[in-house]
């Protein structure tokens, strides 16, 4: 049992001879190891973690038994700790991993003072942790997404803006003065999350707003957390790993623009269409409908752009894990924007609004769509950071087929189910306990669903870990692993 | 399972088909293309932004609420001389019957059997003006021809009619009082007016019922 050495070797790998683009590729990549490492550590527990909660959490529903005499682990408690740690825990840090590592390929040039970076990010991690704690303690807040105490708010804004710092400072290092769709996208996460976490803490917390418009907030906040944190992340990562997957430039990238600015600009007043029928003026709960509805031209832009590379190159998807995640979160995306956009509408609203139809949207979102592709870019960028093969191929197909029913398990028991949920509710005479009896099966479809993307979880876990932690093979010692990549040809159209 | 399937497998390090800085510049260089090209993304953007567009146009105009003055109102002085506006002493309506039903009966079917003159059609429909059913001093009969309909053989001006009178219990009680009074005190006849008031007590007397036959309101020519 060599762990530590075999630690230290995947750490501080020393390979000589190789060609030169790959070497210059290997000092870049070199420079952000350590951080890069960490962050991917942090993100790939915390998957496990919020898997765990948000599947103890939905066993709940269906059998209120399960635990009921641990005080730490009522619904009100795990249910906020699953959502909570799935945001900031995993899709933050794999989020960030991937900007990280697209700034510094992107940039081209070795990043320097990784530790700062490295301090942030485990200064935010132990503050996800303080904040779990706390929420288990009983100081949780009651606002949606917000639920760490209040004491954990400074600590996370503080290591964020240490984190956005290191970030700005890594584009502006880069050496091409061109830039690329996915530094835009890194750029407008960071900004818009310091813009967005500031607003709701300040409004919320600090100096709460009166009345009816604390939950305006609130609403604008949860949706934009998706908006404009989490989704420009997997944007950004999505047209970076096209090319580089696929081999090809992205299809009709000429209107990128379009697609960018219209999402910045509905994406971020859609929170609003949450507050129909609220106790608010009912022109922003409209314009909150129509930025929704919006989000639909920004969706086409990305659907056939992100599609017909992706189709146009199918076979690789199959030999390719990067790839075949990369679909898979495509199409969750298509997806749930097809149901962000039409459940807004005031006729949706009227059935869905009270279900767990919108709970049943944001996990396709999160797990679907963002989670599939940064997992998917993990599966590109670990080899490389480490110099070594995935483990078990077996592993990652048993994570995607997992991934990828529990999915499906899941839109069916919450979306669906959701939509019956509210149905049920609206009829003027119903017997709440037999809706509750009739919605058992539903809950129980989307435990089954979280209890697959657990089994995914836990080979993400090994695999990252097994490849970690393994003694390089005589392959992977050897510089020839990884082969140079060849240039993008460029072919007018 | 064929060979070609088998080898469909993911391999232990996804390959990488593009260089970084190539990855760049050949992106920069596609964004100096021209705009307006046959591309499928720009056509489905364009036919996106028209649906967004007509969506919000039509969900503004339906959703975007009332504006109410009250909402920008924060002087207390200010409220309470718009709560004083709103609560201002108003009158009763008043309805100038004949104009309304004048623009009904040539708007609506009448005109096409009774005819602009009120004669009607000799043998077909039965005229209005100078008819005993409109001339009479009880105008309930009128009205009540007018809110159910009337069927079966009637004679009018001693000609025999058998025709098919609609029923317009639908129309709202100012609208037959304006019918109803129009018919009266036009072409040479000179009944007296009926109100909506009058309206609403023959309609609360007769309900909603099947067309009359000319037996049945006999009783008034006795």
């Amino acid at each position: 049992m060599n762990l530590i050495g075999n630690l230290c070797s995947s750490l501080c790998s020393n390979l000589e001879g190789d060609a030169k683009n790959r070497e210059a590729q290997r000092t870049i990549d070199a420079a952000i190891r350590f951080p890069l490492l960490s962050i991917f550590k942090a993100s790939i527990v915390w998957m496990l973690i919020a898997t765990v909660f948000g599947l103890i959490a939905s066993i709940k529903l269906h059998t209120p038994g399960f635990i009921e005499e641990c005080q730490y682990m009522t619904y009100g408690k795990v249910e906020p700790i699953f959502w909570n740690t799935l945001i900031y825990g995993w899709l933050f840090n794999a989020g960030l991993g991937c900007a990280v590592f697209l700034l510094a390929r992107i940039g081209g040039t070795p990043l320097k003072q990784g530790v700062f970076l490295t301090i942030t990010t485990v200064i935010w991690n132990l503050a996800v942790v303080i904040g779990v704690v706390g929420i288990i303690l009983g100081d949780q807040l009651p606002y949606k997404w917000l639920e760490f105490p209040s004491y954990t708010a400074p600590i996370l804004f503080i290591s964020f803006l240490g984190i956005g710092l290191w970030c700005a400072m890594a584009f502006r290092a880069r050496v091409q003065r061109t830039t690329y769709a996915s530094q835009w996208w890194i750029l407008t996460a960071l900004f818009s999350f310091a813009w967005i976490y500031s607003a709701a803490q300040i409004m919320l917390v600090c100096s709460p707003a009166q009345g009816a418009f604390q939950t305006l907030v609130s609403a604008w906040y949860a949706e934009n957390v998706f908006g404009l944190l989490i989704a420009p992340l997997a944007f950004a990562t999505i047209y970076y790993l096209i090319p580089k997957t696929l081999g090809i430039a992205v299809v009709g990238y000429r209107y990128t623009g379009i697609a960018f600015w219209s999402w910045i600009l509905f994406a971020s007043v859609a929170g609003t269409a949450k507050m129909v029928n609220g106790p608010i003026p009912v022109w922003v709960a409209s314009v909150g409908v129509i930025a929704t509805f919006g989000l639909l031209l920004p969706t086409t832009t990305f659907s056939i752009q992100f599609l017909g590379s992706l189709l146009s190159r199918f076979s690789k998807i199959w030999d390719t894990a990067s790839a075949r995640f990369l679909i898979a979160g495509v199409l969750s995306f298509i997806v749930t924007m097809l149901f962000k956009s039409f459940g807004a509408l005031r006729g949706s609203q009227e059935v869905v609004q009270f279900s767990i139809f919108e709970s049943g949207v944001n996990q396709l979102a999160l797990f679907g769509f963002a989670g599939m592709v940064f997992t998917g870019a993990s599966y590109f960028i670990l080899p490389r950071l480490l110099n070594k093969e995935f483990p078990s191929p077996t592993l990652v197909d048993l994570q995607f087929w997992a991934h990828g029913m529990g999915l499906v398990l899941l839109c069916i028991g919450s979306i669906s189910g959701g939509i019956q949920q509210g149905e049920l509710i609206n009829g003027s005479t119903a017997d709440m306990l037999a809706v509750v009896n009739t919605m058992r099966s539903s809950y129980f479809l989307a435990s089954t669903g979280l209890s697959f993307i657990l089994v995914g979880a836990i080979a993400y876990n090994v695999t990252f870990f097994w490849m970690l932690l393994s003694a390089r093979s005589k392959k992977e010692a050897s510089t020839s692993l990884i082969e140079e990549a060849p240039e993008l040809e460029y072919t007018a159209s | 399972m064929s060979d070609e399937l088998q080898n469909h497998t993911i391999s232990g390090v996804d390959e990488g088909l593009a260089s970084d800085e190539s990855i760049l510049k050949t992106h920069t260089r596609i964004r100096r293309e021209p705009f307006f090209v046959a591309s499928p993304v720009l056509f489905t953007t364009a036919f996106a932004l028209i649906i967004v567009f007509i969506f919000g146009w039509f969900y503004q105009r339906r959703y975007m609420g009332e504006q109410n003055p009250q909402m920008y109102l924060h002087e207390r002085t200010d409220i309470a001389l718009y709560n004083d506006w709103l609560e201002r002493p108003r009158g009763p309506i008043v309805y100038d019957y004949y104009a309304i039903g004048e623009k009904l009966y040539t708007t609506m079917a009448c005109v096409g059997c009774h005819q602009a003159n009120g004669e009607g059609l000799p043998g077909q429909f039965p005229p209005l003006a100078g008819s005993e059913y409109v001339k009479i001093e009880d105008s309930t009969l009128t009205t009540k021809v007018l809110l159910s309909g009337l069927v079966g053989p009637v004679t009018v001006k001693g000609s025999e009619y058998n025709g098919n009178m609609a029923a317009y219990g639908g129309l709202k009680d100012q609208e037959i009082a304006g019918l109803v009074t129009f018919i009266r005190k036009n072409w040479g006849n000179e009944s007296s007016e009926v109100t909506k008031d009058d309206v609403a007590g023959v309609r609360g007397e007769i309900g909603s019922r099947d067309p009359w036959t000319a037996e049945e309101l006999n009783s008034y020519f006795q």
